[in-house]
């Protein structure tokens, strides 16, 4: 079935759909020009083959069955993209990704410019990552050079990509929640209220977010103003916006935040658990994985992203998520060392997922909605959730089984040290339908276990178990 | 100049932009002055070139010893 992707909607030029077999874009006659000078240019063919940009490749129109009225001015010609295996949002970016993605934004603004033409916006939702690679996927974004305008999109770099970075990295600030809060991201007269006087005279505060937000100020204070009036008649020319883009790149690429020890760096290693435990738990996920050999895999608290690693040997693709941004910012660093394109590392919050977000809240989709897991590791993480977030067992085990996943459960028991930490501050009988008995029931009542298994220790139990 | 644009670059910000863009156009001019100036004044270092130079300058990159005015 054709289905416009209802978060493609704002460029009138250029529309993405989504079939059961296809991504496309649809492009209007004035698209259709920005695209034909666009593969005129041997651009396009460098950026596919160095996987900066999504494979895309002309298709006929009536192939795709693609609705002329889908855009105002009719539809010109169909694109056809290569599927990104998981879609994922800013804010469950690290902060390396952002930086890498705010990078390759530039950088691709910079050698558009040499090449005749521009980028039309800049935010990170034009960017996927494919593992630890970052991936431009908006064809649509290059268009034809207009003479004498300035950067048009620099107000949206900074909003969605600077101020975010310069938060964390010169306030420790999680950026994750302020993205999540606005899809267009962070206004300059806000952001400038978290800098100190002393953090003006840092890298890039003063000129963009200090000076903007003063001009803003200003701006507002004198009301909108005539047309003529807010026209500028600054006319700037291509070198010199990439030379902006170059300045740009270099001061977002000095950017560095140090991700402090947390109480979960490190976690796997300094836990309670016995090596014994450790290799049991490594041969369990080994083997699940070789015999289902799922197309995709969650790793739900994956921490340092060991158990992910092993998935990912019999994994199509393997989705780490930890709600430790710290613990991922490790991961990716190290993934994208070794280019791992496989596995992608996201700061999430079993507790409070991905909302859909946007106009009619579907723009960005729920994480679910982006694809179920065919296999879920939920390893040393049930404890956490029915314990210190209070979510029921009964309510973790239906959300699995809702999305119709294999299970890879483990349960430690109420002699764990580690439960027995958990349940320290809390009442005698707290969390009553935390015990083993009531999640082996609560379990069968919605899986099939496939296998058992007690770990050396005694205090852990591995289950696999399939939906019922 | 008319910004015929989907995104609103939002006036204010277009104009801080433009004035960026000429900020940072100058700041290029000089660094490519400096290096050409450079340059001439070791013209013998070119052929005095290590491998490891040699290298270097293949694949400039972010490493460059230029300090830019940075925005």
């Amino acid at each position: 079935m054709t289905a416009a992707e209802p978060g493609s909607f704002r460029d009138r030029d250029s529309r993405v759909v989504v079939t059961d077999d296809a991504i496309y874009r649809a492009l209007s006659p004035e698209g259709t020009e920005d695209w034909d000078a666009l593969s005129a240019t041997p651009l396009l063919e460098k950026m596919i083959s160095s996987g900066q940009v999504v494979g895309t490749r002309e298709v006929d129109p009536a192939t795709a069955g693609i609705d002329q009225e889908l855009l105002p001015t009719g539809v010109s010609k169909v694109l056809e993209h290569d599927r990104i295996p998981f879609v994922s949002y800013p804010y469950e970016w690290t902060f390396s990704m952002l930086q890498d993605a705010a990078k390759l934004q530039l950088q691709l603004g910079a050698e558009a410019i040499e090449n005749g033409l521009d980028l039309k916006d800049a935010t990170p939702y034009n960017v996927q990552f494919i593992g630890s690679q970052p991936t431009f996927i908006d064809i649509g974004s290059f268009e034809k050079q207009t003479e004498g305008e300035p950067w048009i999109a620099y107000r949206q770099f900074c909003m969605l990509y600077l101020y975010p970075l310069l938060f964390q990295a010169h306030k420790d600030i999680p950026f994750q929640p302020w993205l999540r809060g606005s899809i267009d991201g962070i206004q300059p007269i806000d952001a400038i209220k978290v800098f100190s006087l002393r953090d003006r005279l840092r890298r890039g505060v003063f000129l963009h977010t200090s000076l903007h937000a003063r001009l803003d100020r200003r701006a507002n204070k004198s009301g909108p103003g005539s047309a003529e009036a807010n026209k500028n008649t600054r006319q700037v020319k291509p070198g010199q916006i990439k030379a902006q883009l170059e300045s740009m790149n270099r001061l977002v690429s000095k950017l560095k935040w140090k991700a402090g020890e947390t109480s979960w760096s490190g976690y796997r290693q300094s836990n309670t658990y016995s090596d014994d435990d450790d290799k049991r738990k490594q041969a369990f996920v080994a083997e699940v994985a070789a015999e289902k050999k799922p197309g995709l895999t969650w790793d739900m608290g994956c921490n340092d992203g060991a158990y992910s690693r092993i998935a990912a040997e019999n994994s199509d693709r393997v989705v780490a998520f930890d709600f430790d941004h710290a613990t991922v910012e490790a991961l990716y660093r190290s993934l994208r060392e070794e280019g791992n394109t496989k596995i992608l590392p996201l700061v999430s919050n079993l507790a409070d997922p991905s909302p859909a977000l946007g106009w009619r809240g579907l723009e960005r989709k729920t994480l679910v909605d982006r694809g179920a897991p065919d296999l879920m590791l939920a390893l040393a993480l049930i404890h956490h959730v029915s314990i210190s977030a209070n979510i029921p067992v009964a309510d973790f085990l239906q959300w699995a089984r809702d999305m119709g996943t294999t299970l890879l459960i483990e349960f430690p028991k109420r002699t764990d040290p580690m439960v027995r930490a958990l349940l320290a501050n809390k009442h005698d009988g707290a969390n009553p339908d935390y015990e083993e008995g009531n999640f082996e029931r609560e379990l069968e009542k919605r899986f099939t276990v496939e296998r058992r298994e007690e770990l050396p220790s005694g205090d852990r139990v591995l289950y696999l178990a399939s939906p019922r | 100049m008319h910004i015929f644009a989907y995104l609103d670059p939002g006036s204010v910000s277009a104009a801080l932009a433009a004035v960026l863009a000429g900020i940072a156009g100058i700041g290029a001019a000089f660094r490519t002055f400096g290096s050409n100036l450079k340059k001439k004044i070791f013209f013998w270092k070119k052929d005095e070139e290590t491998p490891e130079a040699a290298v270097a300058t293949a694949a400039p990159a972010e490493t460059s010893d230029d300090k830019p005015a940075e925005q």
